[in-house]
């Protein structure tokens, strides 16, 4: 497969598919089990409840130490506040190292080069986390 | 005409020698039986002992993990700094999911965000070492990036079953971007009709994922979920999110870039076996510690596939439509 096409072709292929996906609006189809790598972010299974689950750890069969009767929506939805600041944060210091390192300053050493370019993807993560928190911002305010 | 040899092919370089090559499934199949059965073994008796409790969850998976690496320190890993920061990785992914997967889950997230941030660094200061440890390093930073892609959505959106698609799309734009912008071999990490006939991969890949399906469909006895209002709609998003988003992006990150870069610095056997234990505790998230060992012995069948076939066709295929079995049967079809 030639690069040059064939990646593009694949990100364009996702990003087509989810926006395809998202206009069937099928919310009550496997509400319950969806999984990312693993973490499920709706439901249960025979040991109880999940991550972003609304039900409480604490109420199922997996009792617990650490989480007591906190109510998992209300630590994930502290938690995931708390990462949107994180992730502002680290983006601002990435693009800010992005900036300092580029070699068109001149005298930048040969790892802190090397280390640009190994940051520069998971900086684009980033940079697209840090406007999607800004539009969820900007539509909750909105509507 | 001069046929090019099959060790031209990256995945199947000469051997570090013959004998390990020799051994290849034999090793494998010794190791990964031996650790599922001490593994579920460990997680029965502390069952019996904790009964279902967070600590089962903590202890279980922790022993799982110190036995996954104990198998490894005691069959010849190596102990040179890369190596060592493998066993670290495993460390951080364990402690990154327990606590993730808690009261005190900003400090997974924190744990995720070190990983994204560290570990390339680590893999720019040992990229003296060799290309593939720095591609390894980098790509285990990519699956912490995979734990932060949901802290933009709002909690009622992540409850939408339309969110998996664009979580997904995330995952793989950052994986794409790495791998197109780091000019990694897209032949080496599978993108490739494969050194085994393509039905034969196809069967192959759709044979073990029915099997898989119906064994974690047991393992997790999820409850029935809800049909939607359009039968057709649903089907067709079941197959193209667990095909083409679950399979392609999870199988793309663990077995095609993961595992061929880890199979350059270490027996087959060894890169499986690590692969598939990073990738299992990434299913901590389930709550079920046999969930855990089941992924890990589902992660040596697909490693073990893509190595056979050189292709991630069949891991792809395995992957999406085991999770398909498992969806179908949940609905109670």
């Amino acid at each position: 497969m030639r690069r040059s096409r064939g990646l593009p072709l694949i990100l364009l292929s996702y990003v087509g598919l989810a926006g395809l996906l998202s206009l069937l609006d099928i919310k009550p189809a496997l509400y319950g089990l969806s999984t990312v790598l693993g973490t499920t972010i709706l439901g249960t299974t025979v040991l109880g409840t999940t991550v972003l689950g609304t039900t409480v750890l604490g109420t199922t069969v997996l009792g617990t130490t650490m989480l007591g009767t906190t109510s998992l929506l209300e630590v994930y939805a502290s938690a995931l506040l708390t990462g949107q600041l994180a992730i502002s944060l680290i983006a601002i210091g990435m693009l800010s190292y992005l900036e300092l390192s580029d070699p068109a300053y001149g005298g930048t050493k040969r790892v802190l080069e090397e280390l640009r370019r190994s940051w520069l993807p998971l900086t684009a993560l980033l940079v697209i986390l840090f406007m999607l928190i800004v539009a969820f911002r900007v539509w909750d305010i909105l509507f | 005409m001069t046929q090019k040899p099959h060790s031209a092919h990256p995945l199947l370089r000469p051997p570090l020698n013959s004998a390990r090559i020799r051994t290849f499934p034999s090793d494998l199949i010794l190791a990964s039986s031996s650790f599922v059965l001490l593994s579920a073994l460990s997680y029965f008796i502390l069952l019996r002992l904790l009964g279902y409790t967070y600590e089962l969850l903590f202890i279980s998976n922790l022993a799982f993990a110190a036995i996954g690496l104990l198998m490894l320190a005691f069959n010849g890993f190596r102990g040179s700094t890369p190596f060592r920061l493998l066993y670290l990785v495993v460390v951080l992914a364990l402690f990154e999911e327990l606590v993730l997967n808690s009261a005190l889950a900003w400090y997974g997230l924190a744990l995720a965000f070190t990983g994204l941030i560290a570990l390339p660094v680590a893999g720019v200061l040992l990229a003296g070492k060799g290309e593939d440890v720095r591609v390894v390093l980098e790509a285990c930073g990519l699956l912490f990036a995979t734990r932060i892609v949901f802290s933009p959505f709002p909690v009622n959106l992540l409850q939408s079953a339309a969110i998996l698609p664009a979580i997904y799309t995330l995952i793989m734009s950052v994986t794409v971007l790495y791998v197109w912008y780091r000019k990694v071999s897209l032949t080496k990490i599978g993108f490739t009709r494969g050194t085994v006939r393509l039905p034969l991969q196809i069967f192959a890949g759709l044979l073990v994922g029915a099997i898989l399906g119906v064994v974690e469909y047991y393992i997790l006895q999820p409850q029935l979920v809800r049909i939607g209002p359009n039968i057709i709609h649903n089907i067709l998003y079941l197959v193209v999110t667990m095909t083409v988003f679950v399979g392609i992006t999870e199988e793309l990150l663990f077995r095609g870039v993961l595992q061929t870069h880890m199979h350059a610095l270490m027996p087959r056997w060894q890169a499986i076996h690590l692969t598939s234990l990073i990738f299992s505790i990434f299913h901590i998230g389930w709550l079920n510690p046999l969930e855990v060992v089941f992924a890990y012995a589902a992660g040596v069948v697909f490693g073990y596939l893509m190595i056979k076939t050189t292709s991630l066709t069949s891991p792809v295929l395995a992957h999406g439509f085991g999770n398909i079995i498992l969806y179908t049967l949940a609905r109670g079809l």
